[in-house]
């Protein structure tokens, strides 16, 4: 099993995740490239083999605005095959997670494209690195507009209109509130598209939805045999929040309410996750992207944590 | 764009590189580019900022950090497609990461090493860059190393960032380094640090201000016992 984290690295100071500058300053995917080979010497200094990409790893290239980023990909097919052969040789699974702003059943059209020509631009990088199939691009439903079965279908077509190349590495993952692993297994019987389970997503539509172990099983069989699958796992923050909120006589107070079920934790409970491997025995073998605020800390103080509290599961499943 | 009008200064990462020879500086200045043999690389060679170290090789601008240039871009190639006009070099077939650059400015002030130290690369900030006042202060520290720095700088020990010695056909990498009238004391949290003869390692355990005084008194016994720190 490989446990992965998204994006930031916090364990080494100076490791940026892609370019960062603003248009103005002429950022460019190879210097991105050029992060992303420093962060895969950290991860294999780490003995971490999973890893999300930021998916700005190359600036502005689907602006409709600006053509001068428009040909990124082409320019460094060079370098983009060196970094996918490190990553080959580090058995580095990687993977992109487009933001929220990528919304391919959006009503709009222009929103849909757009958010078509992305999930295209991260399947060509992917590509270009000569990753095999398990480097995904991982994507929601998105939004529901009229109700519910018409966003689905919405969705149903949009993927059908999408390149081949853009199919082949898109991966859906169900959400919290608007599409479960019951929607999103409903689109995989129409398309074929594989299925992250979110686990944290999965709880809170409940047990009534559909078990844990139940989704589990679901998700990862939609997965061809010859390929891993992967899901996210996060453990829900517990936080008191304190919020500041006016009287009903105008005055600002500082009013205590609860954490949100939904948001990610720091680390990863580690009890929560040594009770989901024990739901997920017998089970088809499967990688996991941690979903935690504290990212590559987080990664080392869960593998650590599960040798500690279960060697057992740790052999088990070839953790760390 | 000038470097200081770069927004966001705080997330600007730097790269310190040596300019050796002076074709190599009238490469950077004349065509844009800086070359790094892939085999040779550095841990950490991403940068939006390349910034240049000079040697003896260019007596004007030895031993200090003068300029700086935006990067435009890294690209993969052959020595011989860098440097056509010496296509039977023993390296010609070794790739190198061209560096593109943009126009190279002078800093605000030059950063000196006091030391006359060789320097091979330094990953920095910007931020960190313009402010600096000599080499030491460009390195980017996680904080239990940059506490132990604080507290050596402190004490008036002139400590050496990650200072490399050859000696006796072997080469070190001292992680701190104070240089010492005779020999001199290695610091840094790793248990154990290969050091050249002659030379104490400290190692100083980062968990609280009572073990870093612990670990500032040995330091100085040891610092002490080698004819005290070389100014």
């Amino acid at each position: 099993m490989r446990l992965g984290f998204a994006v930031k690295v916090l364990g080494r100071p100076n490791l940026k995740s892609h370019d960062t500058r603003r248009w103005r300053n002429a950022p460019h995917l190879s210097v991105s490239l050029a992060y992303l080979r420093d962060i895969f010497v950290y991860l294999a200094e780490q003995d971490v083999h999973m890893y999300r990409m930021s998916s700005d790893v190359a600036p502005y290239v689907t602006h409709p605005d600006m053509p001068q980023f428009h040909t990124q990909i082409a320019e460094c097919s060079t370098e983009l095959a060196a970094l996918g052969e490190v990553a080959r040789e580090q058995a580095l699974r990687v993977s992109f997670h487009p933001s929220q702003y990528i919304v391919l059943n959006a009503e709009d059209e222009t929103i849909a494209g757009k958010s078509g020509q992305d999930i295209l631009a991260q399947a060509q990088i992917l590509d270009a690195m000569g990753m095999g199939d398990e480097a995904v691009v991982v994507t929601h439903v998105g939004g529901v507009y009229d109700d519910l079965e018409t966003s689905r279908e919405r969705f149903v077509r949009r993927y059908e209109e999408l390149p081949e190349l853009a199919r082949r590495r898109l991966v859906l993952e169900n959400d919290e509130s608007s599409f479960s692993i019951s929607d999103t297994y409903w689109i995989h019987r129409r398309t074929g598209i594989r299925l992250v389970l979110d686990t944290l997503h999965s709880c809170n539509c409940g047990w009534d939805e559909m078990p844990l172990p139940e989704a589990l099983a679901l998700a990862l069989n939609t997965w061809p045999a010859d390929q891993t699958p992967k899901i996210h796992f996060s453990s829900p923050r517990t936080e008191l929040r304190m919020m500041t909120r006016r009287d009903s006589e105008g005055n600002r107070r500082q009013v205590p309410l609860p954490p949100r079920w939904t948001q990610h934790s720091d680390y990863i409970n580690p009890f929560e996750f040594i009770r989901f491997l024990e739901d997920a025995r017998g089970l088809r073998p499967f990688d996991v992207m941690l979903e935690a605020k504290a990212k590559d800390l987080a990664l080392l103080r869960l593998r650590g944590d599960v040798r500690r509290f279960r060697p057992d599961l740790a052999e088990e499943f070839s953790i760390g | 764009m000038p470097l200081v009008d770069y927004r966001e200064t705080e997330n600007i990462r730097a790269l310190v590189v040596l300019v050796n020879n002076a074709r190599d500086w009238d490469i950077a200045r004349t065509q844009g580019w800086y070359r790094i043999p892939v085999s040779r690389a550095p841990r950490q060679i991403g940068a939006d900022v390349l910034a240049f170290y000079f040697s003896r090789a260019l007596p004007e601008l030895a031993w200090a950090v003068h300029y700086a240039a935006p990067v435009l871009g890294y690209y993969l190639a052959p020595r011989r497609e860098l440097l056509p006009e010496e296509p039977d070099h023993p390296r010609a077939d070794d790739l190198y990461h061209r560096v593109e650059i943009g126009p190279v400015e002078p800093l605000p002030h030059p950063i000196p090493s006091l030391r006359l130290r060789r320097i091979t690369f330094i990953p920095t900030t910007l931020d960190r860059l313009l402010a600096a006042e000599e080499i030491n202060d460009l390195w980017v520290r996680e904080p239990p190393e940059d506490k132990l720095w604080r507290v050596l700088k402190g004490a008036g020990l002139h400590p050496e960032e990650r200072l490399e010695i050859q000696e006796g056909g072997v080469e070190y990498s001292v992680p701190i380094a104070i240089l010492c009238a005779r020999g001199g004391v290695g610091v840094g949290l790793v248990e154990r640090a290969a050091v050249p003869d002659g030379w104490a390692y400290v190692h100083a355990p980062s968990n609280d201000a009572e073990a870093w005084a612990r670990t500032l008194a040995r330091v100085l016994a040891e610092v002490e016992r080698r004819g005290g720190p070389r100014p």
